[in-house]
């Protein structure tokens, strides 16, 4: 552990403590929070276009004029309690339980994999309505902004998968849940982030 | 920042809660979502139809359900105030320098 | 990279490995052009950035000299219009983004793991993956000239609608777009892993206020790095899926606002001149304080106007758009503000004189390079004030004012003070001085060119000569001064020419002069107190610091009276770089595959999908490869994979390496 008073010839002293680090918190948990706060500038550059752009249609047809509410409200359920099953993976993991561990993380792909049908319904229903990407800025930004957030669902859930292939493997188990929890970590932020598009996008409504 | 260096000699915490404390907080989550959804049916309720109203409501809920998220599902109840502030430095940095983008825009009318 | 077989207790006292475990398994060194190109070592990576980014250098110079040439006389027909618009906008994007910011890289790479006394950085693969991201990114983005019907012709601003498809037909604006859109996944992926090796890897006893100014300028650059790259990562796509899938992001008929692109491009564009700024302030901060033989005055305050130099620079951006009818309330706030960021700025260079000040100055290379940053970038800096005063910025605004300014603050303040770090840093990486009578010469004829080619242009720009125009007619008093700059870019070309000859001389003389030793400069830092070259492991024991400076403390003792007594000479105090059997992280080829993927997939968008699909093959199959290649270590392997062990000691170090698979697999 590193502390001013480790004697200069024993480096060695409490390597196998996993918070070895000046901060107590692992490379890899740090550098993932890193990352997602990184990620806060980058989806708020979309939503900040899409909010510039939302009235602008010349014309054409608006998101806003065709999203469904009540639709959109359960495929944000959805994406909410897979937040809920992720942490109780994780939670599993934590305490080797590694068959509800690995129940839980399918689970969690399966509820992202049922978000990201609801996002292919969606976009194919306001295709039809005439609300192409290329129609108006708003739709551009509209498709823009969402399939970046289904992007990042969609790794997540590839994520997921491997984490549930890893683990049948044996590879994965409670001694390195801390794998679980950063990946869950990832999970989690993409969930926020919809809570914030759920909001703001869909939910205030045009004046 | 020297308190960090230190945090490494204290005995890391790693109580983390219970099931039935998260289901608890999904609980909670999914009852907020409900009354979010709830600002769309204006008709029902109609104190809703005030602007100002609906905005402070459905914010304070977003908030509300992103601290959550954060607190208890990401573990930064228990985890090392560091890893909160560099999220809320990104959070707070892409909220002002975004929101002055918007206002520039005159996106707020 | 030596994994050197002998297992020694003092270091780790862990087995080393015989085979590794799992279905692949990880290259070994063996001295050969393969070590290059699969080294995860900081040091190696770092000098792989420097030649790079150097080769860069006389790219963008060349395209600068073209420019100055065609410039040299009114109505010159040198360069067409057409060309002339390629040229000046590959030459600012090269410098920028493969020259400045990769230079930069090199010394962050190389310094902050000795500067806080570490093995390595906290992802060694992942250092390696920026490595050969950011190049490829850079090579597709040149190879527009060859095969994209000529380079990017938007300037480096890229401003729209100049960049739609109606005004750009050719694809150089699609290579500029993903081009940079790799080169900026590098410098993310960079940013995080330095930010988590100032955070996480420090040696005992280094909390983060004894750290180097150097490592924490290069500490807030990473920072700057992983929340601007964001904001022009997403307005590369938008610009991108404008021009390939016809989106209607910036196209004015369409309903949609230029001014999107220019607000998001400087939100990133603002951050990124103190990204190119402060490494250089961290370089001359460690280089003034060496050579006037005092400690650097005012620590705290140097760091903490860095931290507020990094705050502030979110919120100026719109100074660059006062022109562009934001609305006078924008102008007004932004106008103040940008008052407002030239304190802490100015709070630098005052402590800069005040550590020479009194203090036993030694003019060496390195020492002219940095009081010419310093006195350059003043020069700059007050040229910055100026136009941030809207109604005067009214009239400087796009005239060659503009160019004189940013000039003489990425090149007085950048360039010059990266080359103080070339002089002073050289022996530690190349184990031989640089000569100081032909750096001496250099320095001089650098800034004499730099001064003649970047001083007229305030004169012109004042007298009106508009910038990012091919040509100008005679008749206007332009052509004295223009002639005057392309002398002096001549002088210019010619010194860094000179430098190179400097470095090829140095080298072939050094066999003949004595070496180095550890410390040269009787420096202060950690790096000064192991050999040089820095060895393979860099620290034979990690070193466990008591106090700033702490180096400078082992060969110095301050006694009551306050008189400064040597206690040791720097060979004594310095460590030998004879240990054995450190663990080291393993060499891998992942890093490279994929970085070999991305522009592929580049070259799909533009001219064929099924190529993404080669390239996507090849990028995911990397990924796939690295989280399940072994770690070298069977001891390291069922820790660092199982256990997630990760620290700054030497056994935690090589764990990490381990986890890093994951953590990429967590980047996608
Ligand atoms: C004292 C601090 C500084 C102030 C007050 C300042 C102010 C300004 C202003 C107001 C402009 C816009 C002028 C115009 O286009 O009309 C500008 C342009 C510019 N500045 Fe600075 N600046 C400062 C420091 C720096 C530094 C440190 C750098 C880089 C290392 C830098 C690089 C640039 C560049 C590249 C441009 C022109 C960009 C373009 O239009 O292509 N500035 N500066
Ligand atoms: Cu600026």
């Amino acid at each position: 552990m590193a502390t001013a008073t480790a004697p200069a010839t024993d480096t060695h002293h409490d390597a196998h403590d996993p918070h070895a680090t000046n901060t107590g918190i692992s490379n890899n948990k740090l550098a993932m929070w890193l990352f997602l706060s990184t990620e806060c500038l980058l989806f708020g550059a979309l939503i900040s276009t899409y909010l510039i752009y939302k009235t602008r249609g010349s014309g054409e047809v608006l998101p806003t004029d065709l999203f469904d509410i009540p639709f959109t409200s359960v495929s944000s359920f959805v994406l909410l309690m897979s937040s809920l099953t992720m942490v109780l993976a994780l939670s599993a993991f934590g305490r080797n339980d590694l068959d509800r561990g690995k129940a839980w993380l399918l689970v969690t792909a399966m509820l992202g994999a049922v978000f990201m049908g609801g996002q292919a319904y969606e976009f194919t229903a306001f295709y039809e309505e005439g609300l192409g990407y290329t129609t108006n800025p708003a739709a551009s930004a509209f498709y823009t902004l969402t399939g970046f957030h289904g992007a990042h669902v969609s790794i997540g859930i590839i994520m997921l998968m491997s984490l549930w292939v890893a683990a049948n493997q044996g590879k994965l188990t409670g001694k390195n849940s801390e794998t679980v929890e950063i990946v869950g970590l990832y999970w989690h932020f993409v969930d926020l982030v919809w809570i914030f598009i759920f909001t703001v996008i869909y939910l205030i409504p045009p004046e | 920042m020297s308190e960090t260096t230190e945090a490494a000699v204290e005995t890391h915490d790693d109580h983390h809660p219970s099931d039935w404390e998260y289901i608890k907080v999904a609980i909670i989550l999914a009852a907020v979502t409900a009354a979010e959804v709830a600002t769309y049916f204006e008709s029902v309720f109609t104190f809703f139809e005030t602007r100002w109203i609906l905005l402070t409501s459905l914010f304070t809920m977003m908030i509300f359900k992103g601290w959550l998220v954060t607190r208890v599902f990401m573990h930064l109840k228990q985890d090392k105030p560091v890893l909160q502030q560099s999220f809320f430095a990104g959070v707070l940095l892409a909220t002002a320098v975004y929101v002055v983008a918007l206002l520039a825009f005159n996106v707020f009318g | 990279m030596a994994i050197i077989e002998e297992p020694l207790a003092l270091t780790s006292g862990e087995q080393h490995a015989e085979r590794p475990l799992g279905v692949l398994t990880r290259p070994q060194a063996n001295g050969s052009w393969k070590d290059w190109v699969s080294t995860v070592d900081h040091k190696k990576i770092g000098i792989m950035y420097g030649v790079a980014a150097m080769f860069f250098f006389l790219l963008g110079g060349l395209e600068a000299l073209l420019i100055r040439t065609q410039l040299a006389f009114p109505e010159s027909g040198f360069l067409s219009a057409d060309v002339y618009n390629q040229i000046f906008t590959m030459h600012g994007v090269t410098m920028i983004f493969l020259f400045v910011m990769p230079f930069a890289a090199a010394f962050a790479n190389y310094l902050i793991p000795l500067q806080i006394g570490a093995r390595d950085v906290a992802f060694p693969r992942l250092n390696a993956l920026s490595f050969w991201v950011w190049l490829s990114g850079a090579i597709f983005l040149n190879t527009s000239w060859i095969v994209g019907g000529g380079g990017a012709d938007c300037g480096w601003f890229c401003y729209s609608p100049n960049s739609g498809i109606t005004f750009s037909p050719t694809n150089g604006v699609d290579f500029y777009a993903i081009g940079l859109l790799i080169t900026g996944i590098a410098s993310l992926v960079s940013a995080v892993n330095l930010a988590v090796t100032c955070l996480n890897m420090r040696a005992p006893g280094m909390s983060l206020f004894r750290m180097p100014v150097l490592t924490w300028m290069l500490l807030v650059t990473q920072f700057l790095l992983a929340f601007a790259l964001p904001v022009i990562t997403v307005a590369l796509l938008l610009l991108l899926f404008d021009r390939q899938f016809d989106s209607q992001f910036f196209d004015p008929e369409a309903g949609a606002d230029p001014l999107l692109w220019q607000h998001l491009f400087w939100i990133f564009g603002h951050p990124e001149v103190y990204i190119i700024i402060l490494p250089s302030f961290g370089i001359i901060s460690e280089v003034i304080p060496a050579f006037s033989r005092k400690p650097i005055f005012g620590y705290s305050f140097m760091v903490f106007s860095g931290i507020a130099i990094g705050f502030m620079g979110w919120g100026v951006w719109a100074h660059h758009m006062f022109v562009s009818g934001i609305g006078p309330i924008s102008v007004f706030a932004f106008s103040m503000a940008t008052m407002f960021i030239a304190v802490p700025t100015g709070v630098k260079i005052l402590n800069w004189l005040a550590t020479m000040w009194g203090g036993k100055l030694n003019f060496s290379t390195a020492m002219l390079f940095a009081v010419g940053t310093v006195t350059m970038f003043t020069i700059g800096g007050l040229s910055g004030v100026t136009h941030s005063l809207a109604p005067a910025d009214t009239q400087q605004t796009d005239t060659y004012y503009i160019v004189a300014h940013f000039h003489y603050v990425i090149f007085g303040g950048g360039v010059l003070g990266l080359f103080a770090g070339v002089y002073f840093w050289w022996p530690k990486v190349f184990g031989h001085l640089l000569d100081e009578r032909r750096g001496k010469i250099h320095f001089w004829a650098m800034l004499i060119g730099f001064n003649l080619t970047f001083g007229p242009m305030h004169v012109l720009g004042l007298q009106g000569m508009s910038r990012r125009i091919n040509t100008y007619s005679s008749g206007f008093g332009f052509e004295f001064w223009n002639l005057v700059a392309t002398i002096g870019s001549y002088i210019l070309g010619a010194s860094v020419l000179y430098f190179l000859w400097n470095v090829y001389m140095s080298k072939k003389d050094a066999p003949n002069l004595p070496a180095p030793g550890p410390d040269p400069w009787d420096a202060r830092s950690l790096e000064w107190s192991i050999p040089s070259p820095t060895p393979e492991h860099n620290f034979d024991e990690i070193p466990v610091i008591e106090s700033q400076d702490d180096w400078w403390f082992r060969k110095y003792n301050i006694e009551d009276d306050g008189s400064v007594v040597r206690i040791s000479s720097a060979e004594d105090a310095a460590q030998k770089g004879d240990a054995v059997g450190v663990h080291l992280p393993s060499p891998s080829f992942w890093p490279l595959v994929l970085a070999i993927g991305l522009p592929l997939i580049g070259y799909g968008l533009i001219f064929n999908l099924w190529l993404c699909v080669v390239g996507g093959l090849l990028t995911g199959g990397a990924i796939y490869a690295w989280v399940l290649e072994p770690v070298d270590d069977p001891d390291a392997g069922a820790h660092g994979h199982d256990d997630h062990h990760d620290g700054g000691d030497p056994d935690g170090e090589l764990a990490t390496v381990g986890a890093a698979g994951d953590d990429t697999e967590g980047e996608g």
